[in-house]
């Protein structure tokens, strides 16, 4: 039977101290930084002739109280908590979750809505606990894997570009392009110490954006693009700010907006980035039909303005009638621009008529809006962007309850950002302030075209509201990305930084 | 002394030597007993409390070296921040002194 060697009095001092520090990933380095402070001390004491003994007794009576130290380690390794962001982040989730079920108009269409957002609670609550820990430990694996990731989904572009069938989700690569300003920001930081590295970084990122931008946003739109490059910039010149990045400043702020400028040259330059910005800056220019984003800008902008303050909009059915047929604003009552009334078709020669009459439109070039509803029955939901509530939560809310209650929530969004930001700027560790920064941005920019796109002015396809328009890949990635400044922010204090750290074991 | 005096000198001082060069604890133990003639002996363990304290505000960094015994060093460096936080507690330190100086003066030249 084997006898357990009893333990020494280093080690029980050693053990005492570490039982006090919570983190117990900790452990170890504190314990290790502690035990080679008492070997130098008892080398010391022998090299002056003091017994092996005496001099480990020495030793521990120069270190202190175990128990104080410990405590007073722990204090300063504390985890941290955010209860003003947690609870409005809670808030906001619930707020979409309740929005989604309460906008989707099949029941299986809102419960695959809402299983995302179990999914991105679930998420969320991960990435908090675990993520920025996960991240540092097993960086090398996690940019493999990112690597390999992004690899196929390069592969799938070029596919769609080859044979012009579309290949994979959309959406994917709309996020993956969001989600690539963290793991850019991971990959800058750990490369900047190392010139050629730093390069090589450099020029791999640049490559895979090209692609991104190149044969991704003709069909994607560039909204998810100019996210990425606003993010992108406000990440590094963040890095700059807090000497994360470093050399002389008065260059690396033009130099890095001149390479963003230059990388996201075609979201001005081209043809279609010109219609965007456009449509972006004056909607009113681009409204052919009343199919187009634009028209639902120029809508929300005329409905806004007959808002009251206190109530929601009140219209009279013949003025319901004209907005939602689109008759307000072509006046000229173009049946191929406004809508065409599709009710009361009760017989087969009813509806060989009306299909005549789509298809006369229809060899016009135009693509004919049906009408459902009459003067008699026609309500404030007829008249809204048709299935775009997502897209306008802000707006129709606005419309429903009035600009007070409207103003309440968008503060209530303004207070979530300002939280994130504020909890981001505490973070004292280089790479978790960078991290959380990035991703704050990645969130801000959504939010901000977003609320723009709620009164009008929408840029190329439209971003989601994070947490609260649209479930699926939207709620899952903003979780990711929120979890991410949790996450960083809470192990702030117990983290060390990773271009520095190797774990030591315990002898 | 005030404890809050205390630690502000401790501190004071480990930032102090840590603007000439970079040390790992057990050299700032030292160097601290060298400089101060012994008069500075503290409770070794208590050092690490306020290096790792310090790390946290971003006042100092640290990294891992090899010494020549082998051994693996944590090393402490000051940042920009640290001198800024530095030159804070000098002066705080001035106004502490001087008020120390005036009363030990007034009593003896009652």
């Amino acid at each position: 039977m084997n006898k357990k060697t009893p333990e020494s009095p280093v080690s029980q001092f050693l053990n005492e101290v570490t039982d006090q520090i919570s983190y117990e990933p900790l452990r170890p380095s504190i314990r290790q930084e502690l035990e080679d402070h008492m070997n130098d001390r008892m080398e010391d004491y022998k090299a002056n002739g003091v017994s092996h003994s005496d001099a480990e007794a020495q030793a521990l009576r120069d270190m202190g109280d175990a128990v104080t130290i410990g405590t007073e380690l722990n204090e300063a390794h504390k985890i941290q908590k955010a209860p003003q962001l947690t609870l409005i982040s809670a808030l906001l989730l619930l707020t979409g979750f309740i929005f989604t079920s309460f906008m989707s108009w099949r029941p299986l269409y809102m419960a695959s809505r809402c299983l995302y957002y179990i999914a991105g609670a679930t998420l969320l609550v991960f990435t908090v606990l675990k993520g920025y820990p996960f991240l540092i430990r097993k960086r090398k694996s996690i940019a493999l894997l990112t690597g390999f990731l992004y690899l196929v989904q390069i592969l799938l572009f070029i596919m769609t570009l080859v044979k012009k069938t579309r290949h994979g989700i959309p959406s994917t690569a709309y996020f993956a392009t969001i989600l690539f300003v963290p793991v850019i920001t991971v990959l800058l930081y750990c490369s900047r110490h190392n010139k050629k590295k730093f390069l090589t970084i450099a020029v791999l990122c640049t490559t895979v954006w090209m692609f991104f931008m190149y044969t991704a946003h003709s069909f994607l739109g560039d909204t998810a693009e100019i996210i990425f490059l606003l993010s992108t910039l406000g990440t590094v010149w963040f890095m700059i700010h807090r000497g994360i990045l470093t050399g002389p400043k008065k260059y690396l702020y033009p130099v890095s907006l001149a390479f963003m400028v230059f990388i996201g040259s075609p979201l001005f330059l081209s043809e279609s980035g010109r219609y965007n910005m456009d449509t972006f800056l004056s909607p009113q220019s681009s409204v052919n039909s009343t199919w187009d984003d634009s028209y639902n800008g120029v809508l929300i902008q005329e409905l806004l303005s007959k808002t009251p303050l206190t109530h929601g909009l009140k219209l009279t059915p013949e003025e319901l009638m004209e907005y939602g047929t689109g008759a307000w604003y072509f006046t000229s009552r173009n049946p191929g621009n406004i809508g065409i009334d599709a009710t009361g078709i009760n017989t087969p020669e009813q509806q060989a008529e009306f299909d005549k009459k789509v298809e006369s439109l229809r060899q016009q070039n135009y693509l004919p809006r049906y009408i459902y509803y009459q003067v008699e029955d026609v309500t404030l939901w007829d008249i809204l962007p048709q299935h775009y509530y997502n897209n306008y939560m802000i707006a129709v809310f606005i419309f429903l309850f009035g600009w007070i209650p409207g103003l309440v929530l968008i503060g209530a969004i303004v207070l979530f950002y300002l939280l994130l930001f504020t909890y981001s700027l505490r973070i004292n560790g280089k790479l978790a302030s960078a991290l959380a920064f990035s991703c704050s941005q990645c969130l801000l920019w959504q939010g901000v075209l977003y609320l723009l796109g709620n009164f009008g002015h929408q840029y190329a396809s439209f971003p989601n509201l994070p947490l609260i328009s649209e479930g699926q890949l939207s709620i899952l990635c903003n979780t990711i990305l929120l979890g991410l400044i949790f996450s960083a922010y809470r192990h702030d204090h117990v983290m060390e930084e990773p271009v520095n750290y190797k774990p030591i074991t315990s002898g | 002394m005030d404890k809050r005096y205390m630690a502000l000198g401790t501190s004071m001082l480990v930032l102090k030597l840590l603007n000439n060069q970079s040390m790992y604890g057990y050299q700032i133990i030292r160097e601290l007993e060298q400089q101060s003639r012994d008069v500075f002996k503290l409770q070794e363990g208590t050092l690490y409390p306020i290096l790792h304290t310090l790390e946290q505000q971003g006042a100092v960094t640290s990294y891992q070296q090899t010494a020549d015994n082998g051994r693996i060093r944590k090393y402490y460096a000051i940042t920009t921040h640290g001198q800024k936080l530095l030159d804070e507690k000098l002066k705080e330190w001035e106004v502490y002194q001087t008020a120390i100086n005036q009363v030990i003066g007034g009593v003896l030249f009652e």
